[in-house]
């Protein structure tokens, strides 16, 4: 599964995100794909599906809940 | 998504700032402030910024609610007089609808300014997104900046 990294001071706990991709990370890249989110290192990746693809941008729908505590 | 600049007035130097933190966080935060790098073409003249997301504890906000939002319980906080005496500090409000659920620190959120770097290929938005040796570029560029700012921020916290 393709892993994606996203800000999350920006987005906090929201459960929509958007994020600027570089080309090498939208190739194939389609909606509905399941991806996996990695926010910061040592903080659990969870998984998302794309919804939208604008130009260099995604956005992405949690499917996996905030896991709170270290 | 877009950036609205506010007309706040800076916080004052006492005030305490927070950021998520965690592990590995230079390559981290190198690579946010250059995803959202076209981000911010709208509010300045001179292009695009390399910028990173903090919150204050401001007007009501305190240190653990705004912790508590994020989703990891590691952060780092400084002042904004210590933040301020190395990067500029930006009053503004991410415009996404994504951000409804966590709409109401939208008024406590800053951006930090990391220094520009001029070169005639940052002109062309996306190019940092696409071009690999703009990339590295700018990532050798910024690498001591996020490394003064995550100083700032240590030591890494647990709420």
């Amino acid at each position: 599964m393709r892993r994606l990294t996203v800000d999350y001071t920006r987005y906090l706990r929201s459960p929509v995100v958007e994020v600027a991709l570089f080309a090498s990370e939208r190739v194939g890249l389609h909606v509905g794909e399941t991806v996996l989110v990695n926010g910061e290192d040592g903080i659990p990746e969870r998984r998302a599906t794309v919804i939208s693809i604008d130009g260099g941008k995604v956005k992405l729908r949690f499917i996996d809940p905030v896991r709170a505590t270290a | 998504m877009a950036i609205r600049l506010r007309e706040d007035e800076l916080p004052p130097d006492g005030a305490t700032v927070i950021v998520h933190l965690g592990a590995g966080a230079h390559n981290n935060l190198r690579d946010k402030a250059i995803r959202s790098y076209d981000d911010y073409r709208d509010v300045t003249e001179s292009g695009g910024l390399f910028a990173l997301s903090v919150y204050a504890a401001l007007k009501g906000h305190e240190v653990r609610e705004i912790v508590g939002t994020m989703p990891w319980n590691q952060y780092g906080t400084c002042s904004v007089g210590e933040l301020r005496a190395y990067f500029e500090l930006l009053a503004t409000t991410i415009l996404d609808d994504a951000l409804q659920p966590v709409d109401p620190l939208q008024e406590v959120h800053f951006d930090v300014v990391l220094p520009g770097l001029e070169d005639e290929r940052l002109a062309v938005e996306g190019a940092l997104l696409d071009d690999v040796e703009l990339l590295a570029t700018v990532e050798t560029w910024l690498d001591p900046h996020v490394d003064t700012f995550r100083s700032l921020f240590e030591p890494r916290q647990r709420l």
